[in-house]
C-alpha cells in the first residue's frame, strides 16, 4: 500500500443521481478517505461538465442516470484524462451492459455491484489510489 | 185241341187276318233297319218301355271318331290293330291303310310294353282311368301319349278299343312351368340375399349359391369387367366353376377365349341367351361344356350407377333350357342385383359422407378445445409475462432503497471506529432506515393491489389510473432516462376494472419503454393525454421511438407477435391489451405513426 500521508491530493468526483444515495456515499467515503478532494455529480451530463474543470483522478460512478448515464460519461472523461481511474457502481442486472461496454472498448478499472458492500467499494478506491500513487 | 174246337170258321179266319198283319208289321220294321232307317227300338214290357239301340246306329259314332284329335283304335285280342282313326295315324307318321294289321305294341317304347299289356288285358271293371307312356313314331320320335282302353266285343269276340292322347304340350308347358319355378326360386334367392347382406363380393356368392342350389343350374358365376383391359375377373362362382378355370375371359369380340354369352350381355348392357352350348365351331369350348354338363346359358347384365360393372351367368343342363318367358325373370334378376349395388354404393357414399361429417364434428370439436386450450395457455403466458413485467419494476423500485439501506446499516461499525456513533446518530440512521423500508412496503402495497382481481366495474378515474400506473414504472422508465410527460386535458371517468386498465397501459408503456432502448433513441420521451372524444374517454400514449413498420403494424395485436425476439417478447401483451380495452370495456384499442413515433389510441 502507498504511503498516502506523503501521496498528493487526489481528488474523486462521485456520479448519482439519486439524492439519498449520492449523500451516503458522500458521507462513508469522506469519513473513510478524509484525505480526498470529493466532489458530486448528478449525472452523466453534469459529471461531465464538473470532469472537465476539476480532472479528477479518480471517478464513481451510478450507471443508470438521466441525461447522459454512467457508461457514456465514463467514455467521455477517458478521452478527456485518460489516466484516470474509473470505479462503476451497478447493479448485477446491469454487469452485462457494462462488460459488453468494456468489450467494446470502455476502459473500466474496477466496478462494485450493488447493493453496495462498503469494503469491495473501499477496496476498489483503496486500488485506484494505489495505482495512481507514485511507486 | 179242345179249346179250340168251340171256335167257329168266322173267328179262326179273323185271327188268322190279324197274325197276318203283324207279320207284314214286323217284316217292315225288319226292312227298315236293314235300310239303316231305324236308330233304335222302344219296346213295351210288363217292367215298363225298354230301348234297344240298333247296329245301324253306328254312323254317327264313326264321324266323331273319325274326326277327334285323340287317336283311336280297336283291336283284336292279340292286338292286331283292326282299325284306327287318321289322328292315330298321323301321330304316328304311318300310312293309315299301313297302321292296319299291325301290332299295337309296335310302336311303343320297349320299357313300356309291361304297362302297356297290363292296360290292355283289362276288364270292364279295371279299365277305369289311363296310363301315361311313350310312343315312337314311324320317324322314331318319342312322343309321350296318354293311353286309356276298354273291352269291346268284335262280331262275338272280345277286342280292346284304346284312345292315344298326345300329351307333348301339356308336358312342354308342364316343363316351362318347372323351369320358371326355378327361375323363381332363384329370384327370389336373390331377393333374399340383396336384403339382408350389404357387402357386393357376398352378395355375388349367394346369387351364385342360390342359382346352383334352388335353381338347380349346373353353374353360376359373376364376372366383374375391368374397364382398362377389357377382360372379365370372376368375383364369384358355385357348381361347375372347374369351367371357367385357366380360361382368361375377354369382351373382345375379336379374341378367342370370349364366352359369347358374357361378352354381349356385358357389351350391350342387356342379356344374352345361348340355348345350345355344343353349337360352336369350337371343339375346345364344345369339349369343355360336355365335360362338365353345360349345355345352355344365359347371361344378364350388371349394372351400377347405370353403367355395366359385370354379368351373372347361368348354365343349364339341357339344350334350350331358356326362352323368352324367362327373359323377363332374368331381366328381373339383373335389374335386382343392379339395384342392390346401388343402394350398396349409395350406402357406402351415405356411410362415407356420414364418417367424414362425424371426422369433421370431431376435428372442430378438437379445434375449439384447441383454441380454448390455447386460449387459456395465451392468458396464462400472458399473466406470467405480466408478472415478469411487474418483478422487473419491483426490482427497479427496490434497487434504489435497497442499495440505501445497504449503505446505512454498514455506517455504525464505520463510524464507530471513527468514533462517531452517538445517539443521535443512531436515531438518525433509524429514521431514514425506517423511510426506506415504508417506501418499499408502499411498492409492495402498490404492486399487490395492481394484481389484485377486479371483482366487479367500478367508475375510476382515467388520470388517476395513469398515475398510479406510472408510479409502478416509474424506476424501469426512469432507468432508461424516459422522460414522461402526461397531459391532461380532461379527467373523464370509465366504468370498468382499474387493474385492467392498468395493465393496458403498463404494456403499451413497457413496449414504447423497450422500443426507445432498443433504437437507443437520443432524449427518449413518452406523452400521455387524457381527455374525451365524442363523449368517450381517450387516452393516446405517444413516443419518438420512430415507429413501427408497416409489416409489423397489421399484425401488431396478433397473439404471439413479437419483435422483441424469443428471450424478450411474448408477443401477447398487445393482444391481451386490445381483448381487455375491445372485449372487456367495449372500447377500441388501435395504433397509428405518428412523426417521430408511434401513438397508440384507447377508447372507451
Amino acid at each position: 500500500m502507498a504511503d498516502l500521508q506523503n501521496a498528493p491530493t487526489w481528488k474523486l468526483l462521485l456520479v448519482e443521481d439519486d439524492k439519498d444515495t449520492r449523500e451516503l456515499l458522500l458521507t462513508i467515503l469522506r469519513a473513510k478517505f478524509p484525505d480526498l478532494d470529493i466532489f458530486t455529480a448528478v449525472n452523466g451530463r453534469d459529471a461531465v461538465e464538473q470532469f472537465k474543470a476539476l480532472l479528477p483522478d479518480v471517478v464513481v460512478t451510478d450507471v443508470n442516470m438521466p441525461e447522459m448515464n454512467g457508461l457514456e460519461m465514463a467514455g467521455v472523461v477517458r478521452k478527456i484524462k485518460p489516466a484516470v481511474k474509473i470505479v462503476v457502481v451497478t447493479a448485477d442486472t446491469g454487469k452485462d451492459a457494462l462488460e459488453r461496454a468494456m468489450r467494446e472498448g470502455l476502459a473500466i478499472d474496477h466496478y462494485v455491484l450493488k447493493p453496495v458492500d462498503f469494503q469491495h467499494l473501499f477496496h476498489a478506491v483503496e486500488l485506484c489510489l494505489a495505482e495512481l500513487a507514485p511507486v | 185241341m179242345p179249346k179250340n174246337s168251340n171256335k167257329s170258321r168266322e173267328q179262326l179266319l179273323t185271327e188268322m187276318e190279324e197274325l197276318r198283319s203283324r207279320l207284314e208289321e214286323t217284316e217292315e220294321v225288319l226292312r227298315a233297319i236293314q235300310n239303316g232307317e231305324v236308330d233304335a227300338l222302344v219296346v213295351t214290357r210288363p217292367v215298363g218301355e225298354q230301348i234297344f239301340t240298333l247296329q245301324g246306329a253306328e254312323h254317327p259314332y264313326r264321324v266323331l271318331i273319325e274326326t277327334m284329335n285323340e287317336g283311336a283304335a280297336m283291336l283284336a285280342p292279340d292286338h292286331t290293330i283292326m282299325y284306327c282313326n287318321s289322328s292315330l295315324a298321323a301321330l304316328l307318321q304311318v300310312p293309315l291303310e299301313r297302321v292296319m294289321g299291325t301290332q299295337f305294341e309296335h310302336y311303343f317304347r320297349p320299357g313300356d310294353l309291361p304297362l302297356l299289356n297290363r292296360r290292355l288285358q283289362c276288364t270292364p271293371s279295371t279299365c277305369s282311368g289311363s296310363e301315361e307312356l311313350t310312343l315312337v313314331n314311324g320317324k322314331g320320335d318319342e312322343i309321350p301319349v296318354l293311353l286309356s282302353s276298354c273291352t269291346v266285343d268284335i262280331a262275338g269276340s272280345p277286342g280292346v278299343g284304346v284312345v292315344v292322347t298326345d300329351i307333348r304340350t301339356r308336358r312342354h308347358a308342364e316343363k316351362t312351368i318347372l323351369r320358371l319355378n326355378r327361375l323363381y326360386a332363384v329370384l327370389s334367392g336373390i331377393n333374399h340375399a340383396v336384403l339382408h347382406i350389404s357387402d357386393p363380393d357376398d352378395i355375388f356368392r349367394e346369387v351364385c349359391r342360390v342359382a346352383v342350389v334352388l335353381g338347380a343350374f349346373r353353374l353360376a358365376w359373376v364376372g366383374l369387367l375391368d374397364k382398362k383391359t377389357g377382360m372379365v375377373q370372376v368375383a364369384a362362382g358355385s357348381g361347375e366353376t372347374g369351367y371357367l378355370e385357366g380360361i382368361p375371359l375377354s369382351v373382345d369380340p375379336v379374341k378367342p377365349e370370349t364366352i359369347g354369352s358374357l361378352a354381349c350381355s356385358i357389351r350391350e348392357g342387356t342379356y344374352h341367351i345361348c340355348n345350345d352350348l355344343l353349337d360352336t365351331d369350337s371343339r375346345r369350348w364344345r369339349e369343355r361344356a360336355l365335360g362338365h354338363g353345360l349345355y345352355a346359358a344365359a347371361s344378364i347384365a350388371i349394372k351400377q350407377g347405370g353403367e355395366v360393372v359385370g354379368a351373372l351367368t347361368i348354365y343349364a343342363d339341357e339344350r334350350n333350357f331358356f326362352d323368352s318367358q324367362q327373359v323377363e325373370l332374368l331381366q328381373q334378376m339383373g335389374s335386382d342385383i343392379s339395384f342392390t349395388l346401388d343402394n350398396i354404393e349409395a350406402g357406402v357414399l351415405r356411410r362415407k359422407a356420414e364418417q367424414a361429417l362425424q371426422r369433421e364434428t370431431v376435428e372442430r370439436l378438437q379445434a375449439v378445445e384447441e383454441l380454448r386450450l390455447k386460449e387459456q395457455m395465451l392468458i396464462q403466458q400472458s399473466r406470467q409475462a405480466a408478472l415478469g413485467e411487474m418483478i422487473g419494476n419491483i426490482a427497479h423500485q427496490w434497487r434504489q432503497p435497497l442499495n440505501n439501506l445497504a449503505l446505512l446499516v454498514q455506517q455504525p461499525p464505520l463510524f464507530y471506529d471513527l468514533g462517531a456513533v452517538n445517539k443521535e446518530f443512531l436515531a438518525g440512521q433509524a429514521t431514514k432506515a425506517m423511510e426506506y423500508i415504508h417506501h418499499m412496503s408502499r411498492t409492495i402495497d402498490d404492486f399487490r393491489n395492481f394484481f389484485k382481481p377486479d371483482k366487479e366495474k367500478v367508475d375510476f378515474r382515467v388520470h388517476e389510473e395513469v398515475t398510479r400506473t406510472l408510479s409502478l414504472m416509474e424506476a424501469s422508465l426512469k432507468g432508461q432516462e424516459i422522460a414522461i410527460q402526461v397531459v391532461a386535458l380532461e379527467d373523464p371517468i370509465i366504468n370498468g376494472y382499474p387493474n385492467e386498465f392498468s395493465q393496458v397501459l403498463l404494456n403499451i408503456l413497457a413496449n414504447a419503454r423497450d422500443a426507445l432502448a432498443e433504437r437507443a433513441v437520443p432524449h427518449p420521451k413518452v406523452v400521455i393525454t387524457i381527455g374525451t372524444e365524442r363523449d368517450r374517454a381517450l387516452v393516446t400514449i405517444s413516443d419518438n421511438a420512430g415507429g413501427i413498420a408497416d409489416d409489423v403494424m397489421t399484425r401488431i395485436f396478433d397473439p404471439y407477435f413479437s419483435t422483441k425476439g424469443a428471450h424478450q417478447g411474448t408477443g401477447l401483451g398487445l393482444f391481451m391489451s386490445k381483448t381487455i380495452v375491445e372485449k372487456n370495456m367495449g372500447g377500441q384499442l388501435t395504433v397509428r405513426n405518428l412523426a417521430d413515433g408511434a401513438e397508440f389510441r384507447i377508447e372507451v
